[in-house]
């Protein structure tokens, strides 16, 4: 008990200039697959810097060229209809990033990284009902 | 005491961890579609006629539905080639080009998704050999969104 208190006291007693110090993930954008039409095919949205890609965008904040881990979702994620309350849902998976996942993260040295992350937006029906869908997913950095 | 040094103890594991949540967007539309109500018929003609020219407004008439407000892009034929018989000879076969279309090129969809498209355009002069006959030929248009 006395070592978690002591490692605490020393976590917490660190000058946060230090805010590089610790680990931060910043949003810059979102994952943006655009306007799709009834009937489309699957559309993939590439990790690609540019902001014409429509790749979401986050910078990484911490120790100067430090390494870290990257984790992006495993799974299919949903995108639910904003506006008919239908629950008409459209699917997205095979998440990617640029630098890509696992301990591939290395920061600059002013601590900073920024990470780009595509995935593949499934094949839309010619019934799925028209509107806004939107859903959120997990982005995770790790020290080793 | 055990609650304090657990919440710290998490507090100061997220030092060294970082968690972010993104959205991902997209936006569905209505397909487009084009539906013919009326061909493009340029009647009975008499061997030896001048050429003659069907506009838009009397010419073949679709329906084009999709998404209310959307623009959408208008491609017409440059010209096809009517057939009667074999078609083998240049009197079993009359020209038709100058395709014209209302509205021209592009159009936008109304308040609910629709908007009516006219094509029209010129047929060629008869020979004084012209076979008589039916003539027909199929001709595409394509609508696609802007």
């Amino acid at each position: 008990m006395r070592f978690f208190l002591l490692l605490n006291l020393f976590l917490f007693a660190t000058s946060p200039d230090d805010e590089k110090t610790f680990l931060r993930i910043h949003w810059k954008s979102d994952l943006q697959f655009g306007v799709a039409i009834q009937g489309d095919p699957p559309l993939t949205v590439s990790p690609d810097l540019s902001a014409a890609s429509g790749s979401a965008s986050v910078e990484v904040r911490g120790r100067p060229h430090s390494t870290y881990q990257l984790i992006l979702p495993q799974n299919r994620i949903s995108l639910h209809n904003l506006h008919c309350g239908c629950g008409a849902r459209i699917g997205v998976s095979e998440f990617r990033s640029n630098p890509p996942e696992g301990m591939n993260g290395k920061l600059d040295g002013n601590g900073r990284q920024t990470v780009s992350i595509g995935a593949t937006r499934e094949s839309i029906s010619m019934h799925q009902p028209r509107g806004k869908y939107a859903g959120s997913f997990l982005v995770t950095a790790i020290y080793p | 005491m055990k609650l304090i040094l657990y919440l710290l103890t998490v507090m100061s594991l997220n030092l060294f961890a970082a968690h972010e949540a993104l959205k991902a967007w997209t936006e569905v539309i209505s397909a487009i579609h084009l539906c013919k109500f009326k061909d493009l018929d340029f009647g009975e003609a008499l061997q030896g006629d001048p050429a003659m020219n069907i506009s838009p407004q009397q010419g073949a008439e679709f329906s084009v539905t999709g998404e209310p407000y959307r623009a959408y892009q208008i491609l017409i034929p440059d010209q096809v080639t009517l057939r009667t018989a074999s078609g083998s000879g240049p009197n079993e076969q009359i020209l038709v080009n100058q395709f014209r279309s209302y509205p021209e090129k592009a159009g936008r969809l109304d308040c609910d998704g629709k908007q009516t498209l006219r094509v029209g355009a010129t047929r060629a002069s008869l020979l004084q050999s012209q076979k008589a006959g039916a003539y027909i030929a199929p001709f595409v248009v394509t609508v696609m969104y802007q």
